[in-house]
This record gives C-alpha cells, structure tokens and sequence, in this order.
C-alpha cells in the first residue's frame, strides 16, 4: 500500500510540474500571471490618407488593417496565454497631410490612450508619425514609407520595407544581368527623374552608387528633381528627351506616374529600360494606362504572384475584401501580423517589452521576400525586393530574383 | 530644333492658359470682383465630363457642349443667391465670399467624389503628329483649337449681339448703363453665368490633357490663370490670349535654357513684375500707344 502512495505522490509531481490538469489550479502558471497586464481589448490606432492623391492606396490599406482585426476578433481574439485578448481599432483620416497625420498619432497617444500604434502611408507623412512615437515612447509598426530618413534616430518605430536605396541597387543588379546577356548596352546610359523627397533622393543615391561602383556598366547622364502631384510633365521630359539616354528611371508616385507616364507616351518618347521604382504593375495605373504601361519594369517589396503557401493563403483570406492584393495591402497585413505577435509572444503591452520584442525577433512566416522579416538597429526591415514587368493585355511577369522568375523580361523594351 | 519645338509647345499650351482665364476675366470686366471659385468650378466640370464620358463615352470636347450650359446655369445661381448680395460691399468680401464657395466645393467633392486623382482618356491621349522631329500631342492641340473657337466665338457675341454689347456696355460705366435702361441686375447675372460657363468649358477640355482630383483642382494651373488676367489686364479678352502667350513663352524658354523646376517660378515672378510696373497690364501699353 505504501508503494501505492509512493506512486501516486511522484505522480502528482510530475503532472504539477508539466504544468498539467485543468484551468483554476492553486499553482499558476508564469504565464497566466504575465497576461494581467493585457486588457481584455487592446487598442490600436492608424492614421491614412483616406482623401487625397493617395486615398485609394489608404482605402486598400484600411481593409487590410480592418479584415485582419476583424478575423481575429471573430475568432474570439488573439490567444495571449491563457486569455483571448480583442483589438479595438481606430483609423483616421489624415487627408495626406503630415502635420495632420502628427497630430492625429499624438491625440491616439493623449486623448484616446491607444496601446500600440500601427503605420500610416508614404513616406513624408510617416516620417512625421514616427517623431510622434518617438516622442511619446510609443511602439508603432509602419509599413508604408520605405525611405532611411524616416529611421533617423528612431528609437520606438519598425518599419517593414526596405530602403529605396535598395530597390535602386536591385535594379541595377537586374540590369547587370542583361547587359551581361547582350540585351541593354554596357555602359548604360540613364536619365534619372525622381521626386522632390527624401524617398526620391534615396533612389537617386542608389543609382550614383551603382555608377560608382561599375562606371563601366551605368553612366547617369541625366538627373532632375519633380514635384509631387504634378499636372504637367511635359518640360522635364523634353529635357529627358535631349538626354539621349538609353534608360529612364523614375521614382514616382502612382497618381504621377500615371500622369508621367501619359505624357511620355504624347511626346514619342522611348527608352529601352523605363522604370517608375517600385510603381508600375498597380491595377489603378494599369487600368488607366493600358499598353502604354506594357514592358515598364518595377521593384517592389511583395508582389502576389510570388510562390510560397503564406502568400497563396493570405490571397485566399484577402479575396473577401474584394480590393486588388497590391504590396500595400500585404503590407499593412504583415504589419498588423507583427505587431500581435509581438503580444502574442510578450505576454504584455508594456511597451519597452514590445519594443524590445519587435527589434529582436525574426518574424517568420512572412508575406514579403525571404518569408521572414528582422528589423535592423535603425528599426528598418532589409528584405530583398522582387521585380516585374508589365507584360500586354494588363499581365505582369516575376523577373527577378530568378529563383522566383515567372518569366523573361522582355529587354529592351519593344519599340512598339 | 528645340526652339522650334518650344515655341510651338508654348503655342499651345497658350490656348490652354488662355481658356482657363476667359471666364475669369470676363466676371472682373463686368462686376469688379476676383473669382477664386473658378477653381472650383473647372474641378466639377472635370467630374462632370469625367461621368459624361465614363457613363456615355462622350468625349471632353463633345462634353463642353453640355457642360457649358449646365455651369451657365450654376454660374448665375451663384450670382442671384450669393453674389448680388455682397457687391456694394468692400472687395475683400466678395474675394471671401467665393473662396469659401471654393472650400465648399473642394470639400463636398472630395466629400461625394472621392480623393482620387482622375483622368479622362479619349482614344486620342496617346496620338501624335510628327513634324520633322517635332512632336505634337494630338489632345494639346485639339484642345487648342478648342480654345482659339472659344475665343473668336466670344469676341464674336460681345461684339456683335445686343447682350454681348450690354455686358460690355456694363464693363465701362455701371451708372450709364443704368440711365439707359440696361437691366443691370440681369446683366450681371448672365455675365456671371458666362464666365462660370466659361470655366466649365475649360474644365471639361483640360480633362483631355490633365488629370484632375478635388482637393488640388488643376494645381498651379489655376493660380497661372491669374498671373494671365493681370498681365492681359484684367478685362481684355484679346488681352487674355497674348497675355497666355506671352506668359507660355517665357516659361517654355525658361525651361528649355534653364531647369524644368523654374517653369512655375517664371509665372508668379512675372505675376509680381507686371503688378508693380506696369499693373494695367499689357492692354493698358496697347492703349496709352494708340493714344500717342
């Protein structure tokens, strides 16, 4: 008998220390201890340019946000331990205004006491946000301003795409390729246009340094600044025209682009390899250009005909909201995705905790290249970019990196 | 060859500067007062054309036949119900006045339209005539063409009618008119309506050239258009196409010699230039040589 208890005694230890039996036990768990400090609704809060030039790009990151809260809170919310925690979020209109915008996150910071923040669109305005969360302390996840300016002394903000200075190298390693292969000439010479910010004075440094680094393979033998929202390009390009160069490459944003875009096709303009930087395969631009847009090449930060099963279900998911799967929405998704896991796996809103979190953590199972992302000391994502070109009939083709290739690009580009 | 091609740009682009400015010119001639709701009134031309020819596939010149007329009427709306009770105030009130009907605007259409930058795309966007090596935009000059008709054809009505030859009468002298039995009040008010009409046309045509969203309608475009009647002096219809023309020229050579960031640079220089040395404009040269 004495066995017997001896038995059942070794056993109630080893089932105590493996954490078993059921819920409401004398001895909890670290866990459950942790989640007190988490709310039973944790609120989160954006700010987008729901009107202006940008307001269709903010509309599709708005679902995005919202369908990916939604389906968590459907479910019953975000499993933190041992409790089911819901999302409460709040977006706002900042009107594509940065002061606006900075305002706005100061008020969810002050007034509305929001837990964590995610990130608005386009780089001048998210520059803005992220002083706001610097300012307070605030951890915030953006996912729509790739310039490096923006992560200047930042201390509290992630960001998930990659510098623009990037996506110019990117570029110029594809083009290397087909230099390299006969079909654009060696050394290439390119007519930079880019916009008057941070973002497009990044793309241009990104191309300089590709020219100083192989002279032998890119000459820039044109650059020029433009305004933002412009109605009429039509002197720069004449400009561009006189260049005589062999490549264009602009960074620009859709609605300019497509303005750009039109009136490059007016003038008779040609070049072998044109690139808008990360726009060009957008429905929006697609639809309004047309063939006037086929074989304009674009890197971006995700494109959905990329492979991988994260990618083929987040379409599937994506479907209900009925918007195009542009990078923007993939984005304001993965934004969303890291910033509750960084809860999830912190147990807390306590915002150092999050924020260390955030920054020291591989977040796998991502959307975008490479399938995971990891945040730098500056708080900027540094995965690869995909590239495409627009190919006729509104199609596009994965050209680089070739690992992913749906296609080849068609270089130089058809004179028609 | 690139002057060539300067010149015949700024050519046209000169017809459309001109076109925005009519309807601007005109409402000063006659009632003394700066229309800054023009603005607003090609922006919602813009979405009208822009609906006529998603819903219809009318084209933007067809469109301006529709249009018109339909800001006509909203032009003289204004005038009774908002216009006619501020004008023998100070000018200040009505520059308010029409500024705010400017915000109102900009507001509910950005309100009710949406944001979003739009363009209409006649099958001719992207057509081209080749002279030589010099290019020319198939929708920049027919939209030229557009605004050269506009303006033979307003010279034609306050020339040659009756009602073009009151509104005139009502430019020089309002007391006069008055005394000769002119009915003033409605005068203005189709002289307002014309010009809001006018706006309209050039909304409408500039949909074939430029894109267009409500919270920045037209951009600088716009603010040229003053730059224009100052230099065209005020009231002068011809006055209003030289002054296009000159101010096209300056900035296309400009651009041409220069950075392509001057070309906005070159109109508001010139707007301040003309205001504090010859603010008559160029018509006023005109006349003080005739006088000589």
């Amino acid at each position: 008998m004495r066995g017997l208890y001896a038995v059942a005694l070794v056993a109630a230890f080893v089932i105590a220390a493996c954490g078993g039996g059921s819920g409401g036990g004398t001895a909890p768990s670290s866990s459950a201890a942790v989640t007190v400090n988490v709310p039973d609704t944790v609120k989160l809060a954006a700010a987008l340019p729901l009107t202006g030039a940008d307001s269709s790009i903010a509309k599709i990151m708005k679902d995005s946000y919202e369908l990916f809260f939604k389906q968590l809170n459907d479910a019953g919310g975000l499993q933190v331990g041992s409790k089911k925690v819901k999302f409460d979020l709040k977006i706002e209109d900042n009107k594509g205004d940065a002061a606006a915008s900075g305002q706005l996150y100061e008020k969810f910071i002050t007034q509305d006491n929001v837990d964590l923040l995610l990130g608005g669109y386009n780089t001048t305005i998210v520059t803005q946000e992220v002083k706001v969360a610097n300012r307070y302390k605030m951890p915030y996840v953006g996912g729509g301003g790739a310039s490096s300016s923006i992560y200047v002394d930042n201390v509290w903000a992630v960001g998930i795409l990659a510098s623009i200075e990037k996506l110019a190298a990117t570029q110029l390693d594809f083009i290397k390729t087909q230099q390299d292969a006969n079909k654009l000439p060696k050394p290439l010479k390119i007519a930079v246009a880019y916009e008057n910010s941070s973002h497009g004075k990044e793309f241009l440094k990104g191309i300089q340094d590709g020219e100083k680094a192989a002279p032998d393979r890119f000459k820039v033998v044109f650059n020029e600044t433009f305004d933002l929202n412009g109605r009429d390009y039509t002197s720069l390009l004449n400009k561009v025209k006189d260049a005589n160069a062999d490549a264009y490459m602009i960074d620009a944003r859709v609605a300019d682009y497509i303005t750009m875009q039109t009136q490059y096709k007016q003038l008779g303009m040609y070049h072998q390899y044109l690139t808008y930087g990360p726009r060009g395969p957008e429905k929006a631009a697609r639809d309004a250009l047309k063939d006037s847009s086929d074989y304009i090449t674009a890197a971006t930060w995700f494109d959905s005909l990329m492979p991988g099963d994260n990618v083929k279900k987040w379409l599937d998911t994506f479907k209900a909201t009925g918007d195009s799967p542009e990078w923007y929405a993939a984005s304001a998704w993965e934004c969303a995705r890291i910033l509750t896991g960084a809860i999830q796996k912190g147990l807390t809103i306590d915002k150092q905790k999050i924020h260390d979190i955030l920054f020291s953590t591989s977040w796998d199972g991502s959307l975008f290249p490479g399938g995971s992302i990891k945040f730098d000391k500056t708080g900027q994502a540094n995965n690869d970019y995909v590239m495409t070109q627009n190919t006729p009939s509104g199609n596009r083709i994965l050209i680089w990196p070739k690992d992913i290739a749906t296609g080849t690009a068609t270089m130089p580009v058809p004179k028609k | 060859m690139r002057l060539v091609e300067a010149l015949i740009s700024a050519l046209l682009v000169a017809g459309l500067y001109a076109t925005m400015s009519y309807g601007l010119a005109l409402i000063y001639g006659v009632m003394k007062i700066i229309n800054l709701a023009n603005a607003g009134v090609m922006m919602l031309a813009a979405f009208t054309t822009f609906f006529l020819w998603q819903s219809f596939g009318l084209d933007p010149l067809v469109s301006v036949l529709v249009v018109a007329p339909l800001f006509f009427v909203v032009g003289a709306l204004i005038e009774v119900v908002f216009v006619r009770r501020v004008l023998n105030e100070k000018p200040v009130v009505s520059l308010l006045l029409l500024f705010g009907i400017l915000l109102v605007m900009q507001a509910g259409a950005s309100l009710f339209l949406g944001g979003d930058v739009r363009s209409v795309r006649p099958v001719y966007v992207q057509e081209v005539i080749r002279l030589g090596d010099v290019v020319i935009a198939y929708n920049r000059l027919l939209v030229f063409v557009a605004g050269v008709i506009i303006l033979i054809g307003l010279e034609l009505f306050l020339r040659r009618t009756f009602l073009g030859r009151a509104i005139r009468a009502l430019a020089q002298d309002r007391d006069a008119c008055r005394l000769a039995g002119i009915d003033v009040r409605r005068v203005s008010m189709i002289a307002f309506g014309l010009g809001t009409a006018l706006a309209g046309a050039a909304g409408a045509l500039l949909t074939a050239v430029f894109p267009f969203d409500p919270v920045t309608p037209y951009g600088t475009l716009q603010l040229k258009s003053f730059t224009i009647i100052v230099l065209g002096g005020l009231e002068s219809i011809p006055g209003i196409a030289v002054a296009a023309f000159v101010l096209a020229v300056a900035e296309n050579l400009t651009v041409t010699i220069s950075k392509p960031q001057l070309e906005n640079l070159v109109s508001f220089v010139l707007l301040v230039v003309v205001l504090v040395v010859m603010p008559g404009g160029l018509a006023a040269i005109i006349r003080r040589r005739r006088i000589a």
